[in-house]
């Protein structure tokens, strides 16, 4: 993780010294593609368009969305340059946004957590061989979203099979209820942006993770155990803070 | 206001209070009553499959999640049947609703905080439990606090 992290880091800041360079003068633009288009520009459409690509297959439209407006904003003056439009301003940047966010907001409406359960999923898939994607699995999965705020969520281990957070800049607190109860597998998968979760843990469990952690800190405190019933922490941690705790 | 006991062999055990309009003496005199007689009654609740009768009394709190009602006492977490509405009717005036999916034990709140937007947690005696109560409940949640804890 930590030398995927250096290599993305070495190739922003190339990405930004070749963007000085070439606002300087000193590498000039292609001239006879689509009305003029820089070295930049293609590098940030690429990018893109794997985000926009990425964002559909694990079913994130919103984000898909706003790749696309991106991806139109940057090459705006070459659409109207091909188009043979007769002004290189098309829609308004910030237009464009707020359109593209209403957009969002009519689907997460329309499909509340339909964009959500099938692609967290997923990265069971890696943590456990044998687990499969049934369409029974998938209805039993509950999910539990925290915007902003802080929240104490209690798990009841007697029907616990798999739960998923969702905690953006907000505190979640998970904690297991009737742990006597617990037979083991169960499944906690967290997505965590800009915000705090903690995990309480019955101390005699053992914890198997899978956390893609980006820029942020996860901390396991309290080691994964050795023997009793398994428990398996998977997700995304994003510029926050995900805590494990053994109580 | 006059205290008159009427022993009647047949039927249950009722407390009524008649008057002539609901004021501050009636709604302490119901209150004290609730407080005192209400706690004893046991409540139907589940682990899994298996019944538990638990006292009013030890619940800290209800809370309302993926369509279930579970009830929390210090150490465990059943479920009810009971919609929050309804046990707004039947458990005793010191369960109050806290938010829109909590109605929390008056009696056992140890310490409640605020936060900046006006939410807050409430923490109970005894445990290390917490729940969260909604701004919009908290004048209601102070207001029974008083009543119940300190006889306003």
């Amino acid at each position: 993780m930590k030398v995927k992290n250096t290599l993305l880091g070495i190739l922003i800041i190339a990405f930004a010294i070749f963007g000085i360079l070439e606002v300087s003068g000193a590498i000039p633009p292609l001239a006879h593609i689509a009305g003029g288009i820089t070295y930049v520009k293609i590098i940030a459409g690429v990018v893109l368009t794997a985000l926009f690509v990425e964002s559909l297959c694990k079913r994130r439209f919103c984000t898909a969305l706003f790749m696309l407006a991106f991806i139109f904003m940057i090459f705006e003056r070459n659409i109207a340059y091909i188009f043979a439009l007769n002004t290189t301003n098309i829609i308004n940047n910030w237009l464009l946004l707020l359109f593209t966010a209403i957009i969002c907001i009519g689907l997460k409406l329309i499909f509340p957590q339909k964009f959500k359960f099938i692609h967290r999923i997923h990265p069971y898939q890696h943590l456990h061989k044998h687990l499969h994607q049934s369409a029974s699995h998938s209805a039993s999965t509950r999910y539990k979203e925290n915007n902003l705020t802080s929240s104490e969520e209690y798990i009841d281990c007697t029907t616990f099979t798999s739960r998923n957070f969702e905690n953006n800049l907000g505190q979640t607190i998970i904690h297991f209820e009737n742990v006597s109860e617990y037979v083991g597998e169960g499944k906690i998968y967290i997505e965590n942006n800009l915000g705090n979760t903690v995990i309480n843990v019955p101390r005699d469990w053992r914890v198997v993770t899978e956390i893609e952690n980006n820029l942020g800190s996860v901390k396991n405190s309290g080691g994964t155990g050795t023997s009793g019933p398994v428990l398996y922490i998977c997700g995304e941690n994003n510029l926050g803070a995900i805590e494990i705790k053994k109580v | 206001m006059k205290v008159r006991i009427e022993i009647s062999p047949d039927g249950e055990d009722e407390i009524i209070i008649k008057c002539k309009r609901m004021d501050e003496r009636v709604e302490l005199a119901r209150t004290l009553l609730d407080g005192a007689l209400g706690g004893q009654g046991e409540l139907l609740l589940y682990i899994g499959n298996t019944e538990h009768y638990i006292k009013k009394d030890d619940i800290l709190f209800f809370e309302s999640t993926d369509n279930k009602v579970f009830a929390h006492t210090s150490d465990k977490m059943l479920r009810t049947d009971y919609k929050l509405f309804e046990l707004e009717d039947i458990m005793p005036s010191y369960f109050v609703r806290i938010s829109k999916s909590a109605i929390a034990n008056v009696k056992l709140i140890s310490s409640l905080s605020r936060e900046l937007t006006g939410n807050g947690v409430l923490t109970f005696k005894g445990t290390n439990k917490q729940v969260y109560f909604s701004r919009a409940y908290h004048r209601q949640l102070k207001d029974k606090i008083e009543e119940v804890r300190f006889l306003k």
